[in-house]
């Protein structure tokens, strides 16, 4: 049993005193970072509540609702950080990769003190798969709200569509892994592929 | 795998395939046409459904043969709805409110929602999803008039059949007999030939709209084969649909 409350009190209270040292972007980093951080306990508060409620086993509340929670609430802190600081491509991409981060160190972090020391196996691909997807989908939200603002249709259908992108590609990849074999090799494999996708994606646009 | 299971995945892939084509094509319109929302609109909307359709198969191969509870994918199949209205809001030019128009789409979704809360159980999700579907419906049904896409004559007719179907559901619920079950199938698969033949023909992307939302209707009141029966005819309307975004970006000059 983790008191996850803990667990942030000590990992966001240096980081918040780090404000005091830093400016400009390095700051809405790390602001963006302890919001991740904030908005993982607050979708794991929400997930139990909505289990409590709906009757969802903690498997299928893993599976089929925590996705929908969490993009949710990344959503809510990506737009809440562009009503902090504004709205410009560069500023999206950078809430959106320092939320993300945030999310999974913090999910990790839970995840390493209720299991205790782990194989190293079991290591890597919490950091590689878990880890990268949280700023995967992330990312792919930055770019279609990105989209969104250039095509101006930065409005609630809109934001609508684009969130069901990143809500459905991490339900698959919690669908995928929640069953060992050929299945959960592809899941693991799907947030890297992602992410080399989206990078590759900003190399072409720069070129 | 049972066999309803195995058609699901076949049709699923068959869908997604012709899905991928399609998105390819109007990501292509999209980049060329910066200035209209259609296309950008319909592709995110393609998307969602292909998402959607992987979903459905990883779910069919992971746990074969038992019913999804509400799940990621059908946050998919509700931004295919909503898109789909961005889109059509685009280029509805008559935006007046008719209060008869606003009731029938109410009521006749309504019915709708109800069918749906009667074989699932689920009134939360039901309700919450159904209300898209609401405003597509409205949005159709101003489009068609606007545009003078259907006669008077045919526009009667359409509300009649729908009406009738939907009146023929019900008693599938507290009869026994398959009577209504074949009765209500024969129906609505004359209303999605005429829907299919006359979106075909007249070339408006509401009235291949309308057949698509037609067809997603009749699937969600059908079980066993007769789901597959409208879920091909739903993967048609989507062919259907790509030129005719094409066609409205030419009348959009």
């Amino acid at each position: 049993m983790v008191n996850a409350e803990n667990v942030l009190i000590c990992i966001a209270v240096p980081l918040a005193i780090s404000f005091l040292f830093i400016k400009g972007s390095a700051r809405q980093l790390v602001s963006a970072f302890l919001a991740g951080m904030v908005g993982c306990l607050l979708s794991a508060y929400i997930a139990g509540f909505i289990q409590m409620t709906s009757g969802y086993s903690t498997e299928d509340t893993s599976i089929f609702l925590s996705p929908m929670i969490e993009e949710c609430m990344k959503l809510l802190l990506i737009l809440f950080c562009i009503y902090l600081y504004g709205a410009s491509s560069r500023r999206i991409e950078l809430f959106a990769v320092g939320i993300g981060a945030g999310f999974a160190t913090f999910e990790n972090c839970c995840i390493l003190l209720s299991s205790g020391t782990l194989q190293l196996s079991y290591m890597l691909v919490r950091g590689l798969a878990v880890g990268v997807m949280h700023i995967a989908t992330l990312v792919a939200l930055a770019k279609g709200i990105q989209l969104l603002k250039l095509h101006k249709a930065f409005y609630f259908v809109g934001i609508a569509g684009i969130l069901s992108i990143p809500v459905t590609i991490h339900g698959l990849y919690n669908l995928l892994v929640s069953k060992p074999g050929v299945s959960s090799y592809i899941g693991y494999a799907m947030p890297m592929l992602c992410v080399i996708l989206l990078y590759m994606t900003n190399v072409a646009k720069k070129d | 795998m049972g066999y309803v299971t195995r058609l699901d995945v076949i049709t699923s892939i068959i869908q997604s395939i012709i899905l991928v084509v399609i998105i390819a094509k109007t990501v292509k319109l999209t980049i060329d046409s910066k200035s209209s929302l259609l296309p950008f609109f319909f592709a995110l909307a393609m998307s969602g459904n292909l998402l959607s359709n992987f979903y459905w198969i990883a779910y069919d191969f992971l746990k074969p043969d038992t019913r999804m509870p509400m799940a990621c994918n059908e946050i998919s199949e509700n931004a295919t709805i909503l898109l789909l209205c961005a889109g059509l809001d685009t280029i509805l030019k008559d935006k007046r409110k008719v209060a008869g128009e606003i009731a029938f789409a109410i009521l006749f979704i309504g019915v709708n929602i109800v069918l749906w809360i009667v074989w699932s159980g689920e009134w939360f999700q039901d309700i919450l999803f159904g209300i898209p579907y609401m405003y597509l419906f409205w949005l159709l049904m101003r489009g068609l008039i606007s545009r003078e896409v259907l006669s008077q004559k045919e526009r009667w007719l359409a509300a009649a059949a729908g009406t009738l179907v939907m009146s023929m559901q019900t008693p599938r619920y507290v009869m026994e007999g398959d009577v209504f079950n074949y009765a209500s199938f024969a129906v609505t698969i004359a209303v999605t030939v005429w829907l299919g033949v006359l979106s075909v023909r007249r070339k408006d992307f509401f009235l291949a709209t309308t057949f698509f939302l037609w067809t997603q209707l009749s699937m969600f009141l059908s079980s066993d084969v007769y789901y597959y029966v409208f879920f091909f005819a739903n993967t048609i309307a989507m062919i259907v649909m790509f030129p005719l975004v094409k066609k409205e970006l030419a009348a959009d000059g």
